[in-house]
């Protein structure tokens, strides 16, 4: 995203394209969780 | 002494700009959850609604179920993909959304964004967009046809025969067209997307907590501004 300060959950799901992914859950669990603070630093 | 002066200020809401399209099942989920955020930081926010559409190149009478059409697209067995789409059913269980795959209707929903355009210019943009969300999840109904809309527009009130007038004339085309040359300047590529106050940007169906903290900071961003 240009010009915008990113915030949240970067694995949150998203739909991107002609369909939307339906990623298991197992496959969220990496990366989840970023903390906004150190991400708004 | 002058009583306002005890008031304490009415802090301005917190300006919430969406990117979402109706045939997105992460959409109507991140709204949700947007909504309990909302609850839990009880911050005030002011939302509006923008268009994105995920698969323009879809025809307004798309033949097949959903099922097939997500196994075609990503090469995948169709049982698969009705285990995908189970998984995302029960999610949307999860926030009290019970989406019905076996009755879906699969369409183009450009003209279902330049219905929602013509809700925003009427202050109605909101409840639009919730009606649309359900017809297409829950209901089976087709968001689609001018004619289909019109009746879903109607149920609120709106006067079905200037809702066709609108959409059959694409009064609001080049409005939705705007959206998504904005959503192209900010990089989106994935919806849902939120801007929050036109500078911090969250993507995708993200936690209710998640929405919460993104608000109560956003909120105490301005204190220090």
């Amino acid at each position: 995203m240009s010009g915008l300060i990113p915030l949240g959950d970067r694995n949150a799901v998203v739909c991107d394209g002609e369909v939307c992914d339906i990623p298991n859950q197992e496959d969220r669990s990496i990366d989840r969780n970023v903390s906004l603070q150190s991400r708004h630093r | 002494m002058h009583r306002g002066s005890l008031t304490p200020p009415v802090p301005e809401p917190i300006k919430i700009d969406i990117w979402s399209d109706i045939a997105c099942p992460w959409c109507y989920i991140g709204k949700r959850k947007l909504e309990l955020g909302m609850e839990q930081s009880g911050v005030p926010v002011e939302i509006e609604y923008h268009s994105f559409e995920l698969s323009p190149d879809t025809p307004v009478d798309f033949q097949g179920d959903e099922f097939e059409f997500l196994a075609s697209h990503k090469g995948i067995p169709v049982d698969t993909a009705k285990q995908m789409i189970s998984r995302v059913t029960d999610i949307a269980e999860s926030v009290g959304l019970h989406y019905d795959y076996d009755a879906l209707q699969h369409t183009n929903t450009v003209k279902a964004h330049q219905l929602l355009h013509y809700a925003k210019l009427r202050g109605r943009q909101l409840e639009m967009k919730e009606r649309l969300l359900r017809a297409y999840f829950e209901e089976g109904r087709h968001v689609g046809r001018v004619r289909d809309l019109a009746d879903l527009a109607a149920e609120l009130g709106f006067d079905r025969d200037d809702v066709i007038r609108s959409l059959e004339a694409d009064e609001h085309l080049a409005d939705v067209r705007e959206d998504q040359a904005v959503a192209q300047e900010f990089g989106i590529q994935g919806v849902p997307f939120f801007v929050f106050d036109r500078k911090y940007g969250v993507s995708g169906a993200q936690d209710a907590a998640t929405f919460a903290e993104v608000l109560k900071q956003v909120a105490a961003d301005r204190v220090k501004a």
